[in-house]
């Protein structure tokens, strides 16, 4: 299993309020695996992505990601493990402005210590699977929007991590590209093997999956496909 | 993350704000500026005094009338039994020391020189033959206060550069009648031109045999008297024979003090050394004003990229990596400051040597790298809180930043 979570909680305290993001939420998903995650508006989706994916720590219950115990490291070990297993795609593709396609999609590299010309060289390779080589020194601004998030997606894939999380990755984009973009996904996850967990608020791309999770007030209401 | 590439992100952040980063360093443009400026005055005047000294002639010791405890704790003379530095004083040690090779007795005064309708107020030096060779100086024309010039009291007197061109133009002053305070002397030679040091000037000077000098001021005791040793080895033993002959001539009293040149240079460097780090001091303060400026801007900075800072964190920046990064920004904010201030600080200080030589100014090995150790070290203690802010946000509410 490449993905074991056990009764994760996740709280937010707002004063006297508490919001019950997740509450006890179990879920357990195979390498390789394609799981689309769905769910209304403040659900939770988000937060049990961004637990997945290492950003944000769980209030309770217990994460193993390939058999570690992630719940329960510290900052700079979740650091290592975004940087060499996790792949995040955003719905506002957050790239640097101020850099060119292949430098952002060389970004990841620059943490791990890879070296100046085989950053060059990894990053080319990414830019080659989401097909934009030929636009590797563009800024973002000089990208449409369907190509940005190519970039970005490059950028997730470019250190192999095991994992590609994608929140709403067409949110930004019309229906058209949006498309292209999740047909972009299936290759990579049926070619490349990369295990896909995307959210989003889409019926036909949510059955692109193999794996439909419904999330309604912080828990799992259904579970299909698996 | 390697070193290049944080230098390369950094450089490329500042290239992308130029006119801010610009301004930014301009608080520590300035305060290298004057610390490079301020300082280099200080190192200019220990090297002018250092000159000074050493052109006023070698292994000098000087003797004045009166104990000053120069090393603090002593009692006040009482005025009363204080004897006066005599003419004869003089002559004992001349007479009585092997380790001494030149005496020079000295009486200083003020007075009005004329001939005939011209005048001049100037400094009248009383002393005697031995005085040139003790002080480094030498004569244009005619000859110095000769030997017997003082046992006969001859009314003759050595006129500076200054004042033979005052007084008499273009014409040979030798052998032609001046006064001197109301008293009438021969001018018997010229001296060479020396120039000013230590706010004196050399060639506005007029020398006159050390007992007319005594009679003109009506005084009894010297002002002082300038000793030569003959080398820096005898100069202890040279004290040694200055306190032994003089005490045993002023009943065994030690009223009166040496002071060797080596002690006046020391006093005058600490002097000038106290100076340079006042001054230091004050420009250190225009530092400080800069650094917080750098520290302002990296705040803004940070603000402005949480989102940046947001996305590397996301994608595995640790918080050593933001936090270098950011420091390596300030630092090349600062840098970039002390580079440009210390460029500004040396043109000020050759430009003012330039068009105002008494002020000398000299840039050394230290001053520079006090400059770029004072920027580096600007940008190192105001980037590390703003450094820190970036390196300890939040990834999720960094990313949610708007
Ligand atoms: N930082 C936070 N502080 C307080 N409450 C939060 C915070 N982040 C999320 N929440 C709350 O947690 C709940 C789940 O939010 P989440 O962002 O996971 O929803 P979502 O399913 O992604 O919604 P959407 O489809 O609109 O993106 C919401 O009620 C939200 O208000
Ligand atoms: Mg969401």
């Amino acid at each position: 299993m490449l993905i074991e979570i056990e009764k994760l909680s996740k709280v937010y305290r707002m004063g006297e309020n508490e919001v019950h993001a997740l509450r006890e939420v179990s879920l357990a998903i195979d390498r390789g695996a394609s799981v689309a995650i769905v769910g209304p508006s403040g659900s939770g989706k988000s937060t049990l992505m961004n637990i997945i994916g290492c950003l944000d720590t769980p209030s309770g219950g217990s994460y193993r990601l390939d058999g570690k115990l992630v719940s329960s490291m510290n900052d700079d070990a979740l650091a290592t493990v975004r940087n060499r297993q996790i792949g995040f795609v955003f719905q506002t593709f957050n790239l640097l402005p101020r850099q060119s396609a292949l430098e952002n999609v060389a970004l990841p590299l620059l943490y791990a210590g890879v070296s100046r010309r085989e950053r060059r060289e990894m990053a080319l390779e990414a830019l080659r699977k989401v097909d934009l080589v030929e636009r590797a020194g563009h800024k973002p601004a000089e990208l449409s929007g369907g190509q940005r998030q190519r970039v970005a997606i490059a950028r997730a894939l470019v250190n192999r991590p095991s994992i590609l999380l994608a929140d709403e990755p067409t949110g930004n984009l019309d229906q058209k590209v949006g498309r292209e973009i999740i047909a972009l996904f299936r290759r990579l996850n049926e070619q490349e093997n990369v295990t896909l967990i995307l959210v989003t608020h889409d019926r036909e791309i949510a059955q692109s999956a193999r794996r439909q999770i419904e999330i309604i007030d912080g828990a799992i209401v259904s579970d299909r496909g698996n | 993350m390697e070193l290049l590439e944080q230098v390369r992100v950094a450089g490329e952040s500042i290239r992308a704000n130029k006119l801010r980063s610009f301004l930014t360093t301009l608080g520590v443009v300035i305060g290298v500026a004057s610390v490079i400026l301020l300082v280099s005055i200080g190192e200019g005047m220990r090297t002018y005094l250092a000159n000074v000294f050493a052109g006023m002639g070698s292994n000098l010791l000087f003797v004045f009338p009166g104990k000053r405890d120069t090393r603090g704790g002593g009692h006040p003379p009482m005025s009363t039994t204080v004897h006066k530095l005599t003419l004869q004083d003089a002559n004992a040690l001349r007479q009585r020391s092997l380790n001494i090779v030149g005496v020079a007795p000295l009486v200083v005064g003020g007075g009005r020189v004329e001939r005939a309708a011209r005048s001049r107020d100037t400094v009248v030096l009383g002393t005697d033959h031995e005085f040139i060779e003790v002080h480094n100086l030498s004569v244009g024309a005619g000859e110095f206060l000769r030997e017997e010039d003082v046992e006969a009291k001859h009314r003759v007197a050595i006129i500076g550069q200054t004042i033979a061109k005052e007084l008499f133009g273009d014409e040979s002053p030798l052998g032609q009648p001046i006064k001197v305070a109301e008293s009438r002397f021969l001018v018997a030679g010229v001296m060479a031109p020396k120039g000013q040091s230590l706010g004196l000037d050399f060639d506005d000077m007029v020398y006159i045999p050390v007992n007319a000098a005594l009679d003109l001021f009506n005084e009894e005791g010297l002002t002082r008297i300038s000793i030569k040793a003959a080398n820096p080895s005898n100069l202890q033993p040279a004290i040694e024979d200055i306190v032994r002959i003089l005490k045993h001539r002023h009943n065994n009293r030690e009223d009166f003090t040496v002071v060797s040149q080596a002690d006046m240079l020391e006093t005058f460097n600490q002097i000038a050394s106290t100076m340079t780090y006042v001054l230091l001091g004050i420009a250190s303060i225009s530092l400080l004003v800069g650094g917080i400026g750098i520290m302002n801007i990296m705040l803004v900075s940070v603000r402005e990229r949480t989102r940046e800072i947001g996305v590397r964190k996301a994608l595995g920046a640790r918080r050593r990596d933001i936090l270098i990064q950011f420091l390596i920004e300030s630092v090349m904010v600062s840098s970039l400051g002390g580079a440009l201030g210390l460029g500004l600080g040396a043109l000020i200080a050759t430009s003012i040597t330039a068009a105002v030589p008494e002020i000398p100014t000299r840039i050394t090995l230290w001053i520079l790298m006090l400059a770029v150790g004072f920027s580096v070290g600007v940008g190192i203690f105001f980037g590390v809180a703003p450094a820190r802010t970036a390196a300890n946000l939040d990834p999720i509410e960094a990313l949610r930043y708007e």
